[in-house]
């Protein structure tokens, strides 16, 4: 087995969709170890489904999904969780009922809800606020203590590979320097897919590239190439055509 | 009978009308159908034992009821498991006339459908509060309070021990238990012919409308409480019409007959027959009150044969039986044969859009539009919109002139779709005020605002599962059909010339937005681009005067995007409608917009024309995170 | 039939306090059975009209075992314990799974076949003949302050307060119960923890069977066993669980005993049909009022 692929995601011609419509048509992406890759592209190109497809909420019609060299595709969400994949979903999707601190409990649930106190420790030292709030039902946080409560409960799940899902949705962009912050040093080994809506914050925290549009890949490389409004905006109109 | 649906009426276009044609569409194959089967049961009524007969009446008595949950239910979206309240009702209503008047069952048959109306109406009520599920809760417990108020009201009803009913008269006559099969098989075919009626056109599209996408008929015009209310009322005529019927059939009637448990039997006859489907409310009653007589054989396992039959079906025929064989027939059965289209790829070329444009221009307008052309403006002033403590909308004012395309943009969470659905009426405005011309907005119900000329679409296609394109588009003009519900009810004039404008300008429509071949295809079945395309036609069929659309173009290919938007607005151009765009593709709003707003974090960060924006440095800022 | 309404304080007070103490009695077998059919609501959206038959099936099989057979007390509760678990597991397996998570009305109508099929092979197996299941309850009662107070209602009251406190410390302290209760609030969130929606599933109807068995056992203990015994208290319980918000599981046990006490107060003070009337015409006003019942809250992750 080839030495990238110890620790890597790689996605080879996956064919995705809902009922009778096909999202993603044939996509290849490869990320390797501790590799922060970004997924940009317009609304509706696909990037959601491209995490959902690597987490099992969505089914691969054909093409596979291996984390490490082992199969992910076919599998059930809750055993590629255990396998190591963190997804943080669109939207925060925090459990609004629960507490901060039951809210990263649940996160071990694959670990039996063993030994978390040090993966909460981590948490709170990364983020001060949620210290604060520790017992208030997250149904009650802002947004942004919302998208540090997501972020934290990945850090309980200890992943190989972290997915996060429009981080900066609805966030000041003060705040969102925060967390991309405090996101790179809290998985600074762990490779991560950063799907993105806004392409420059996404650039200055990823180093690979890929642009999505209609479902599939239309541009990819070394975020490097993509740093100019141009580039990027050619990638986005040359996904046009 | 057939579903609440017009496929079949949708499938004959104007111009082919051969004689055989005419034939076969007068009367309706469907009704012909139904005669035929009551003339079958007319034939072998003769050789029936008394039982047997009343075992037929019963199946037909429920008919009629599993069918008033067709309408209600299988249309309309509302569960009612307060139906033995309305048998009840039918029932003592009927008693009463003919305890205290000289009528025999033509009087209680008035009688007991003004009083089942009127109490389907009373029971219907909570639902303009509340939804499906506690909505099924509150009319179990009206159904509680109901018996109780028969068994208190002893002198009609005879309290616990219940109370004889008079043999069935009928205009003077006295009739035995096969003269009143015939005449609840006679009542069976009215109530279903009305209801069948009533599922076609206007009122059963509203109905499925309201079910299907309810804040899409909102948009409409479609009101949700009258439409439920008054579903409760048509469904409660029904069941007291049922109920004259049950009275003479069982002949003796007591307060414990009007149970919960025969609630939920009616509900169950309308679900495993096939709640979508007026026929299967009798595949229902003849399995739910039939079966258990044909199991006789069984002995004591005939009750768990039944109730495993009954899992069976709702796990293997969700639709019930009817929906199991409609699904077989649309299978195997002749002439349905062909599979359902694949992706269909649409030419997307400027020309096409101006040729189409062309004849459809050439076309006589609908009366409907030519009576409100022209578009409206839209003013809006300092409007906030929060919720939860977010402030999605924060102070927003903006202008748009009538006739104009104004582009609205920002990045996502600016809040473009929380004030589309300000101006809609879907969120309550906290601050300022929006107008529509002259008009105040703030009093006026999602409903109301249609008839204004405000029309929109949906970013997430709020469409009418289960509903063919036409259909969408007959949905669409709901407000301009010109013809009212009784006017369908007995197939008026009004109502024939007022559905053949109505296929006509959605058959252009169709055309316009390059759907005139799928028009038969139900939704569902469609691909994302031509489901886009479907909502844009419903909101633009009945010309609106003021156009709300909300990202037509995302989830398209950029190609699909701009043909879409360009057919759009060359239309609202033509019809000279208003138009407000939301659209995250920059360069496409740049291009057909008279005037760019971009919002960031609820407020306007700029308002001028495309190409002093496009330059402007907070905007660039906003879209590209500078 | 009235009752007379007048008398001296004294008296008033006390049959006040009798009707009470009655009331929490009854509405502990309302508050256990509710939270059974509140604890289907929460995490599979869906009302199970399943839960007495099932309840009366087990409890069946107790009487059967321990008293029939002669085996006792013990063995009767194991046997309709591992009942109960089959019971659940299997309503899960052949009925929940293949039905899937789509319409709430099919599942509804479908667990309503269930209750026809249950009831009537209740009565093959066990026959249509009413049993007394002599419960070793204490006899007699307590008299605190002029207000009888019944001894084996009183251990009643006690196993229901402790089968909702188990319950409760299992959703609490359980990895299992905090999966369960995070699949709750958000299905998809919690398949991404990594929480196995079929083991959610599947533990739901098996705890909910078990507290359907020992509310059928409790109601058994008081009254008789019969085929189709526990559908009055199925109905109270469910009027309970609205009550309650359905969903919520404090609200269920709330629910319940405020039912109990309601309806004893309605015995006590009130025309019969008001007697029977009343909750529901309760559950109107609290609909329209509080449309998610009086300690649920309408959940943004909830349609």
């Amino acid at each position: 087995m080839a030495a990238d692929e110890s620790g890597g995601l790689s996605l080879r011609g996956v064919t995705a969709g809902y009922g009778r419509s096909t999202v993603l048509h044939g996509i290849d992406i490869e990320v390797r170890p501790g590799q922060k890759v970004a997924i940009l592209g317009p609304n509706g190109a696909g990037k959601t489904t491209v995490l959902r497809a690597v987490s099992g909420l969505v089914g691969v019609r054909s093409g596979t999904i291996t984390l490490g060299g082992a199969a992910l595709t076919g599998r059930r969400p809750d055993e590629i969780v255990k396998r190591g994949v963190a997804h943080v979903p669109q939207g925060r999707r925090v459990f609004p009922d629960f507490t901060v601190e039951e809210n990263l409990r649940a996160a071990a649930y694959s670990r039996g809800g063993r030994d978390v106190d040090d993966d909460v420790a981590r948490v709170l030292d990364a983020f001060p606020r949620l210290r604060d709030r520790f017992g208030v039902r997250a149904g009650f946080l802002s947004g942004g203590e919302q998208q540090m409560l997501a972020i934290g409960r990945a850090v309980v799940q200890r992943p190989r590979i972290v997915l996060i899902d429009e981080m900066s949705l609805g966030l000041a962009p003060i705040l969102i320097k925060e967390l991309y912050g405090r996101f790179d040093r809290l998985f600074a080994d762990v490779p991560a897919v950063i799907v993105e809506q806004n392409p420059s914050v996404a650039l200055e925290h990823c180093s690979y590239v890929y642009v999505l549009s209609n479902g599939e890949v239309k541009a990819s490389g070394p975020a490097s190439e993509f740093t100019s409004h141009e580039r990027l905006m050619q990638a986005y109109a040359g996904a046009a055509d | 009978m057939s579903a609440p649906d017009t496929r079949q009426e949708a499938a004959t276009r104007p111009g082919g009308r051969s004689p055989i044609a005419l034939l076969r569409r007068l009367p309706g194959r469907d009704v012909l159908v139904a005669l035929l089967a009551i003339l079958v049961v007319l034939a072998l009524s003769g050789s029936l034992t008394g039982y047997q007969a009343y075992v037929v009446t019963v199946v037909v008595i429920f008919t009629i009821i599993g069918a008033s949950h067709t309408l209600l239910f299988g249309a309309a979206g509302q569960p009612s498991v307060g139906h033995a309240a309305l048998l009840g009702a039918g029932v003592y209503a009927g008693i009463a006339v003919s305890r205290h008047t000289t009528f025999g069952m033509e009087g209680e048959f008035v009688a007991a459908i003004v009083v089942g109306a009127l109490i389907g109406v009373v029971i219907g009520l909570p639902s303009l509060r509340i939804g499906s599920l506690y909505l099924a809760i509150a009319t179990l417990a009206l159904c509680i309070v109901a018996q109780q108020i028969f068994f208190e009201w002893t002198d009609l009803t005879g309290g616990g021990a219940g109370t004889q009913v008079s043999p069935p008269k009928l205009f003077g006559a006295v009739y035995t238990p096969l003269g009143l099969l015939y005449t609840a098989l006679v009542v069976m075919g009215i109530a279903l012919l009305f209801a069948r009626n009533l599922l076609r056109g206007r009122q059963g599209r509203a109905w499925n409308a309201v079910r299907t996408s309810p804040l899409a008929a909102s948009s409409l015009g479609i009101s949700l409480g009258w439409q439920k209310v008054g579903a409760f009322g048509v469904s409660g005529a029904m069941v007291g019409c049922a109920g004259v019927l049950y009275a003479h059939a069982v002949n003796y009637v007591s307060p414990s007959d009007f149970s919960l448990e025969l609630s939920i039997v009616t509900l169950v006859i309308a679900i495993i027959g096939g709640q979508r489907y007026l026929w299967g409310a009798a595949l229902g009653a003849i399995f739910v009150e039939g079966l258990p007589e044909m199991l006789r054989t069984a002995g004591e396992f005939r009750y768990v044969i039944y109730g495993a039959v009954f899992v069976v079906v709702m796990i293997f025929f969700p639709e019930g039986f009817a929906g199991g064989i409609a699904a077989l027939w649309r299978r195997f059965g002749p002439r349905r044969s062909a599979p359902p289209p694949g992706p269909v790829e649409l030419e997307p070329t400027a020309t096409l859009v101006e040729a189409e444009l062309a004849r459809s221009v050439a076309a006589e307008p609908a009366p409907a539009a030519a009576a409100e052309r022209g578009g409206v403006g839209l003013t809006v002033r300092d409007v906030r919109v929060e919720f939860g403590g977010v402030t999605a909308v924060d102070g927003v004012t903006l202008d748009v002139a009538p006739g104009t395309v104004v582009g609205l943009v920002g990045p996502n969470g600016a809040g473009k779709t929380t004030l589309l659905n300000a101006v809609s009426g879907f969120v309550p405005v906290t601050g300022g005020e929006i107008r529509v011309g002259e008009h105040l907005l703030a009093p006026r119900r999602p409903a109301q605002r249609r008839a204004l000329g405000v029309g929109r679409t949906f970013q997430n296609l709020s469409l009418h599962e289960g509903m063919t394109v036409l259909e969408h588009l007959l949905i669409g003009q709901h407000a301009v059909a010109g013809y009212g519900p009784v006017g369908q009810l007995f197939r008026m004039p009004a109502y024939v010339r007022g559905e053949r404008l109505l296929r006509q300008n959605a058959l252009e429509t169709a055309e316009l937005l390059g759907l005139a071949d799928l028009v038969d295809e139900r939704v569902e079945n469609l691909a994302y681009g031509v489901q886009k395309r479907v909502d844009v036609a419903r909101a633009v069929v009945a010309r609106p005067r003021l156009l709300l659309l909300d990202e037509p173009a995302a989830g398209l290919t950029p190609d699909e995007g701009d043909d879409l938007v360009g057919r759009v607005l060359v239309h609202s151009r033509h019809v000279g409608a208003t138009v407000v765009l939301v659209e995250h593709n920059i360069e496409l709003v740049m291009r057909v917009a008279d005037r760019v707003v971009a919002l960031n974090f609820g407020r306007v960060i700029a308002d001028d024309v495309p190409d002093v924006v496009r330059r402007q440095d907070d905007f660039v800022e906003a879209y590209l995170g500078g | 039939m009235r009752q007379p309404r007048v008398g001296s304080p004294g008296v008033a007070v006390s049959t006040l306090l009798q009707a009470i103490v009655n009331g929490l009695m009854t509405g502990s077998v309302y508050a256990l059975l509710a939270l059974s059919i509140a604890l289907i609501f929460k995490t599979m959206d869906t009302v199970n009209f399943a839960t007495a038959s099932m309840g009366a099936f087990c409890a069946f099989l107790f009487f059967q075992v321990g008293t029939v057979l002669g085996l006792g007390w013990g063995a009767g509760l194991a046997v309709a314990a591992a009942g109960a678990v089959v019971l659940g597991w299997a309503v899960e397996r052949g009925i929940v799974r293949p039905l899937g998570s789509g319409d709430l009305f099919r599942l509804v109508l479908a667990t309503m076949g269930l209750d026809i099929v249950l009831n009537n092979a209740t009565q093959i197996f066990f026959g249509s003949g009413v049993q007394n299941i002599n419960a070793p309850l204490p006899s007699g009662g307590l008299n605190v302050a002029g207000v009888n107070v019944d001894l084996a209602r009183l251990v009643i009251l006690g196993v229901a307060v402790a089968g909702a406190v188990v319950l409760a410390l299992v959703l609490r302290y359980t990895n299992l119960g905090v999966g369960m209760r995070a699949y709750a609030q958000d299905p998809q969130a919690a398949t991404l923890m990594g929480v196995p929606a079929r083991t959610v599933s599947r533990w739901t109807w098996i705890i909910s069977s078990l507290l359907g068995l020992i509310a059928a056992i409790m109601v058994a203990s008081v009254s008789v066993l019969s085929v189709g015994f526990l559908q009055g208290t199925f109905i109270s319980a469910f009027t309970a669980a609205v009550l309650g918000g359905l969903s919520s599981l404090p609200g269920a046990v709330a629910g319940g005993f405020v039912l109990g006490v309601l309806e004893a107060l309605s015995i006590a003070y009130a025309p019969r049909a008001v007697t029977i009337a009343l909750p529901v015409l309760i559950i109107l006003v609290v609909l329209m009022i509080r449309p998610a019942g009086l300690f649920g809250r309408l959940s943004a992750t909830r349609a």
